[in-house]
């Protein structure tokens, strides 16, 4: 009976326990699962950076160079417009933009439904530029074969400890724009360094995507990681 | 942020238990949070209560059960009138 008016209409109602136990990334781990099925004929990759590292140039770059020896495509991730999208299918690249809105990564799920749309050849090679942001994408699996971190020398050389999640879980940093080493207060060797404390399988390219040094080792290296899957 | 997407995981478990359990309200929900899994509980919390309006767990309480070397993000129970 409640004992402000005598009555017993609004009484506290016993509480009970629901048990649950379910990981909160369960369902996006369930779509990646499915994406790296889908994506076993393929090779992908999962590009990850801050905004203004120089990502969709670097891809730019890349996939001119490589579109004579390789089938490619790619996702691309922007909370709006589909300017990256545009520069891309400049190219004569099969692409998808996926914009997040106010989301800041891709998920699994949206990585999903861009696979299905794009109708990959056999032998593909992937790229899904991920939304410009060092923190959350590195906690959401979106399938990818290897996840590749950029890194530009305008930065700070401290990022891999600052941001160690990222780096953690990254099996290649790229740093780039190299080509501005002279002008700016980067210490590379600190840098990997760094990053190498932070992971201490983690690969290192240094490049610049403009002005191309060093691209063909990441081309070598993207070309043999190809040919390590599809001939394993 | 992404503790927005981990709240509306949350929302669609607890639909699923309501339909399940027949409860009206959700009071408290218990959270284990891995020391490696990059999720900031405030973050949480404001963005449970924006998520939250209007539902069965409006006003919900979030307890916080720490594991350190983890980076799972778990949903242990709710306590539901």
């Amino acid at each position: 009976m409640c004992g402000v008016c005598g009555c017993s209409d609004h009484e506290d109602k016993e509480s009970r326990l629901i048990k649950v136990e379910q990981d909160l990334f369960a369902k996006n781990n369930a779509y990646a699962k499915a994406n790296r099925e889908a994506l076993n004929n393929s090779f992908s990759i999962n590009l990850v950076s801050s905004p203004g590292s120089g990502k969709t140039t670097l891809l730019v770059k890349t996939l001119s160079e490589l579109k004579q020896k390789i089938e490619l495509a790619v996702i691309e991730g922007d909370q709006q417009t589909t300017r990256d999208a545009d520069r891309i299918a400049a190219e004569d690249v099969p692409v998808l933009q996926i914009n997040t809105g106010k989301s800041c990564h891709l998920d699994a799920h949206q990585v999903g439904h861009a696979i299905d749309e794009l109708k990959l050849r056999e032998r593909s090679l992937l790229f899904i530029e991920n939304v410009g942001n060092l923190v959350c994408p590195s906690l959401f699996d979106l399938g990818e074969d290897k996840r590749v971190v950029v890194l530009s020398v305008t930065e700070g050389d401290d990022k891999p400890l600052k941001y160690p999640d990222m780096f953690r879980g990254a099996d290649l940093m790229l740093i780039n724009k190299i080509d501005l080493l002279p002008y700016v207060d980067f210490d590379a060797q600190q840098c990997i360094s760094f990053s190498k404390k932070i992971n201490p399988d983690i690969e290192v390219l240094q490049i610049s995507a403009t002005h191309g040094d060093a691209m063909e080792k990441w081309h070598d290296w993207l070309l043999s990681n190809c040919e390590k899957k599809w001939n394993d | 942020m992404h503790e927005l997407s981990l709240c509306k995981s949350i929302m669609e478990i607890i639909d699923a238990k309501s339909k399940e359990n027949n409860f009206e309200k959700v009071k408290d929900i218990v959270i284990e949070i891995g020391g490696y899994s990059c999720v900031e509980k405030h973050a949480l919390e404001f963005a449970f209560d924006v998520v939250a309006k209007g539902t069965v767990a409006e006003n919900a309480s979030i307890t916080f059960i720490d594991v350190l070397e983890s980076h799972d993000v778990q949903l242990k129970e709710l306590e539901v009138v």
